[in-house]
């Protein structure tokens, strides 16, 4: 278990390594951001002195290991734009991101579960097709437009919750809806496609004619087994999640990491894209160790599969 | 994180006791495909006015239906007076073809990059789950971003783009069926026998491997093509004049409120074609291969 | 096992809810929110130049001069100026001024606040605003005097953007202190700055113009126009900017809410690339495109008559515009005529603009490049989506033929209408006329007023005539206000938080 735990670790590492390769060479592809920071009238020499104080005139890997040495400490320095520690910003905006992101996994865990148990129950009957069907729809429709018009029926038609930004739980709602409504069909499918399996297992047909109401059998013994993909899934889910973060946020003009990201990107703000993205990843790649170890725990054959390979 | 989806719980088998029946699912799914398809190929024919066409004195019609709705055009007009159906039709292709391609791109790099990591194992395969890994960190949306920035929106960049963040989705699943079916004993035989890898690959893994392929291609490109106006809408996708559902939706959402219109039919567009293609990929899954967890 | 599965998810649940952070206190019923569409880059009034930064700063600090709802100069912490000589000007300061801080405003302030833009590693954008004045000079604690280098009539344009800091605040705490903490002499104090949610501000009772009407203001980014409509029509906000003309019906149903509509500062035009050469270079090849675009025709289809014709390079709210200019009139048969002897029957331009960044810019230029073709200009349009690359490719002078600008200084001060933008080699500026070089120098230094509105007006006329742009026009400035409301719009595009009652 040790073993496991350190050989995950190690690979985090490489990841994170991989990561800041990426995102540090991608960025330099991007031209020059001298020219948006300074006024109009600005000079050539204004623009060479901004580009030497910002250590743009260096060659890239020089400039890849200065930045490499100083993430590895959290300075990521001053972001271009806003003038403020990089990294203080991005912490300080992160909480209202995965306050969302919770949020929108929670709502597509608490509807598409149950959706996925109920068409497993009543397989290839009509209910299945509706179940299947609605819960695709929120799949098929393009975040940003069910976010607009969540906003119209919801906030201007009847006037249940805001329109934008985060001022209380009511706030959340519509956010969390057009954010989660994405994952649920992949969550409500992995939750029936698990139910399926588990029911077709001897120990479920035995509990089930012994007369163990119905209802129980399935939450006791079947959920246990159907979480055990959903726990992997959870993970990776959390990475589209923050994706469709981007474009909600924006849309509810929700204070978080996406609405940053986006503004850093077009402005060309390096030291604060770079932080994002270090952050982002970081967190991603820290839940998912944290969904693995969970897993294992879940079902610790998996180590014994691994370590054999 | 990896290796645990694609091994998963043991695998119990299932009892194929599903009644043979045509698909509600297949049918739907081909039929809006093919329809789908037709418009976007014969658009040039179908469409009643060049999408491109500005006629401001007709701007904000409203569909043939309504009141103040023109007959010439069905769906109504935008802002610019330009007809919503020649531009949905004209805008199915460019959507169809930026998924399509970006679907192939995807699949071939993810294909190669699995089958190489499972047929040679050892420290081939690690680097390459790693740099899966890297890809699965950053975010989808945050890369394709910077990306498109640096080199400029533009068709074949946008493609390019799709298909280098989204090949992950292929390489995962052609590794785990790799690795399978390395074990079996047909291939082992034959290795013993002393074929060569690479005659060994194409010949008899990678028409084992298809059918996971087929299915992820299917639904990544319904992925895609949510993708594809995602990146129009913050701007990025393929530019003006050249319409695509995207940017329609774009362009529409201000008028939500008020001209419905010019948002709610490339809106239903893309979600009628994703739907399809997704009950398409639900199908094939779970005909060819139910025991997939994706 | 299911315990645990549901106890993650109710757990998940509980931190939603006890982190969700909700408003520090009740809104009473003389507080307002205002919507805009991005947030504050600053609240150190001296790192920025952006117009919405500026508008929220405003409430806060305080400038030496001042324009009122006419835009006409107002004494504000200076009450009075005259020129001492000329190149000096003497300065007398509002005495018994605090800062929110309690420290005192005197004419270290204003010395300090001067020679802080200019610091060497103080990355200000306004070094560009006061880059005549040599240094300011200390008399007595309400005198000051400002010695420019060259004599320079908008010296009192420059004194409306002298924004105010406190000296010894701003040493003690330091620069990045002082933007996230802001003190000022202003109307309003400042209170929190939630990054990308809001910026709040409460009346400061203590200024000399009286205590304001609104009690605390709450500045609020929504980025989304839908949203941000939707916001004002829920109450969510009070007054929201940069309403497109198309979004007038909705409002219209809207009980609560009402709209305000004022003519910008901002006009927006067509830059001919002129020193491009070529075609471009004969001035009766721009005039024809002059001619071959319907302005006010365009206007009325696309932003629904929410525009006011522009005759030369200055709006009517510039000091200086000379409204017997005459425009150019439509006329698609002149156009030909003197393409035809220019030799150009054949010509075909491309025309660059942004998405976004003015109203319904894309769709302007959309319907002039349509409007060209028709006229035997065939037109190509190219659409720049991203703002930053659009400002490179002008400043840089790589733009397409015909480039969509648009522009407004805070100064309206009226050289800052001509220089940038049609002297020869200026950033702004694709355009080369000695004749008009030599004009545009002359009305910046002349002291004498009424001799300085006469350069003006010839100069205006020179540029109308030798059409270096397609003549757009003036922005109408749209904004919906809720009705419980007493507000009506400035034309240089600020909101002050004094000028809003109930």
């Amino acid at each position: 278990m040790l073993a496991y735990l350190a050989r995950r670790l190690l690979q985090s590492v490489f990841v994170l390594l991989g990561v800041s390769v990426i995102v540090f060479g991608l960025l330099h592809l991007t031209g020059d951001p001298t020219r948006l920071l300074l006024p109009l009238e600005a000079r050539e020499e204004d623009v060479r002195q901004l580009r030497t104080l910002l250590g743009l005139d260096d060659p890239l890997w020089l400039q890849y290991t200065r930045f490499l040495s100083r993430a590895v400490r959290g300075d990521f320095g001053l972001s271009f734009k806003h003038q403020v520690p990089a990294l203080g910003l991005i912490l300080s905006t992160l909480p209202a991101t995965l306050q969302l992101t919770l949020a929108g996994l929670s709502l597509a865990l608490v509807v598409a579960v149950p959706v996925g148990i109920l068409a497993a129950l009543r397989r290839n009957s009509l209910l299945d097709a509706i179940c299947s069907v609605g819960v695709l729809m929120g799949q098929a429709m393009p975040v940003y437009w069910l976010g607009l018009l969540l906003i119209l029926v919801f906030a201007v038609w009847l006037g249940w919750f805001p329109a934008a930004g985060r001022d209380g739980l009511r706030s959340f709602v519509l956010p969390a809806c057009a954010l989660g409504a994405f994952s649920m069909a992949r969550i409500a499918r992995l939750a029936r496609s698990g139910m399926l399996e588990v029911l077709a297992q001897d120990y479920v047909r035995t509990a089930r004619s012994a007369g163990v109401r119905a209802f129980v059998v399935t939450y006791k013994y079947a959920l246990k087994n159907a979480a055990i993909p959903l726990v992997t899934v959870i993970g990776l889910e959390f990475g589209i999640l923050l994706g469709g973060a981007v474009i909600t946020e924006t849309i509810f003009a929700w204070p978080g990491v996406g609405r940053l990201a986006v503004d850093a990107i077009f402005s060309r703000d390096y030291p604060l894209v770079q932080a994002i993205v270090a952050v982002l990843a970081t967190l991603f790649v820290l839940i998912n160790l944290a969904v693995d170890l969970v897993y294992t725990y879940l079902d610790p054959r998996i180590v014994y599969v691994r370590s054999a390979r | 994180m990896t290796e645990a989806v694609a091994v998963g719980a043991a695998r119990p088998a299932i009892a194929r006791t599903r009644r043979r029946r045509v698909s509600f699912r297949a049918v739907f799914g081909i039929t809006v495909l093919l329809a789908i398809g037709a418009s976007a190929l014969l658009a040039p024919r179908l469409a009643p006015w060049d999408p491109a066409r500005q006629m401001l004195l007709k701007r904000l019609r409203p569909p043939a239906w309504e009141a103040r709705g023109l007959r010439e055009h069905p769906l109504g007009t935008d802002h610019l007076g330009r007809d919503i159906l020649s531009r949905i039709l004209h805008g199915g292709r460019i959507s169809l073809l930026v998924g399509l391609s970006a679907v192939a791109l995807a699949a071939g790099l993810g294909v190669t990059l699995g089958l190489c990591a499972g047929f040679f194992g050892g420290r081939t395969d690690a680097i390459i789950m790693r740099i899966v890994d890297v890809f699965l960190a950053i975010p989808y949306i945050l890369l394709a971003m910077g990306v498109v920035f640096a080199l400029g929106p533009s068709l074949l960049n946008v493609i390019l783009v799709m298909g280098a963040t989204r090949w992950v989705q292929f390489a995962r699943i052609v590794r785990a069926d790799v690795l399978s079916i390395r074990e079996r004993e047909f291939v082992t035989g034959a290795r013993a026998r002393g074929n060569r890898s690479g005659r060994l690959l194409l010949r008899h893994v990678l028409p084992n491997a298809l059918t996971p392929i087929i299915v992820v291609a299917t639904l990544e490109l319904a992925f895609m093509i949510i993708y594809e106006s995602a990146l129009s809408f913050l701007g990025l996708g393929v530019q003006p004049p050249t319409p695509t559902w995207g940017w329609m939706l774009s362009d529409g959402r201000n008028y939500i409120a008020t001209a419905w219109w010019l948002a709610t039919f490339p809106g239903l567009a893309i979600m009628l074609t994703v739907l399809a293609v997704n009950l398409l990929g639900d199908w094939l899954r779970d005909t060819l291969d139910p025991r997939l967890k994706i | 096992m299911r315990r645990g599965f549901r106890s993650i998810v109710s757990l998940l649940a509980l931190s939603v809810v006890l982190a969700a952070a909700g408003p520090a206190r009740a809104a009473g019923e003389r507080d307002i929110t205002i919507a805009q569409g991005i947030d504050a880059e600053f609240l150190d009034v001296q790192m920025t130049n952006n117009i919405v930064t500026l508008i929220i700063n405003g409430s806060i600090y305080d400038t030496l001069l001042t324009r009122d709802k006419q835009l006409q100069i107002t004494p504000r912490l200076a009450t009075a100026y005259k020129l001492v000589s000329e190149k000096v000007w003497e300065v007398k300061l509002r005495s018994g001024v605090k800062f929110h801080n309690g420290e005192p405003f005197d004419a270290n302030a204003v010395k300090f606040s001067f020679e802080r833009i200019y610091r060497q590693d103080f990355k200000s954008p306004q070094k560009g605003w006061f880059s005549t004045i040599d240094r300011v000079e200390v008399v007595d604690p309400t005198t000051v005097r400002f010695h420019t280098k060259v004599p320079d009539p908008a010296m009192p344009a420059r004194m409306t953007l002298m924004y105010q800091l406190a000296p010894k605040y701003v040493a003690q705490v330091g620069d990045v202190q002082a933007n996230l903490k802001p003190v000022g002499t202003g109307p309003f104090k400042f209170v929190e700055w939630s990054k990308n949610e809001r910026i709040v501000v409460e009346a400061n009772d203590e200024h000399w113009t009286g205590k304001p009407a609104v009690r605390r203001a709450t500045w609020r980014p929504i980025p989304e126009l839908g949203a941000r409509i939707a916001a004002l029509q829920t109450g969510q906000a009070d007054l929201i900017v940069n309403v497109p003309p198309d979004q007038l019906p909705t409002l219209a149903a809207t009980k609560t809410v009402r709209v305000e509509k004022i003519p910008s500062c901002r006009i927006i035009y067509f830059g001919i690339a002129q020193i491009k050469g070529g075609a471009l270079a004969d001035r009766r090849v721009r005039q024809a495109i002059n001619h071959a675009v319907d302005v006010q025709g365009i206007l009325d289809a696309v932003l629904l008559g929410n525009g006011k014709r522009i005759n030369s390079s200055m709006p009517p709210n510039v000091w200086g515009y000379d409204p017997s200019i005459p425009f150019y009139d439509y006329n698609p048969q002149k156009a030909k005529e003197l393409l035809a002897a220019a030799g150009q029957t054949n010509l075909t331009l491309t025309l660059q603009a942004p998405n976004g960044r003015w109203a319904m810019d894309k769709d302007i230029a959309q319907a002039i490049a349509g409007q060209l073709t028709e006229n035997g200009i065939k037109t190509n349009v190219k659409i720049i989506g991203e703002w930053g690359s659009y400002v490179r490719s002008v400043l840089d002078h790589k733009t397409e033929d015909i480039f969509m600008n648009g522009w407004c200084l805070p100064s309206l001060e009226p050289d800052h209408w001509v220089t940038p933008n049609l002297h020869t080699g200026e950033p702004v500026s694709q355009y080369s006329n000695p004749e008009v070089d030599k004009l545009i120098v002359a009305a910046r230094a002349e002291m004498n007023v009424e001799k300085r509105k006469q350069l003006y007006a010839q100069l205006l006329r020179l540029i109308r005539d030798d059409a270096p742009w397609i003549f757009g026009y003036q922005q109408m400035d749209i904004y919906g206000v809720n009705t419980r409301l007493k507000w009506t719009p400035r034309g240089d595009e600020s909101i002050r938080l004094t000028e809003i009652g109930f």
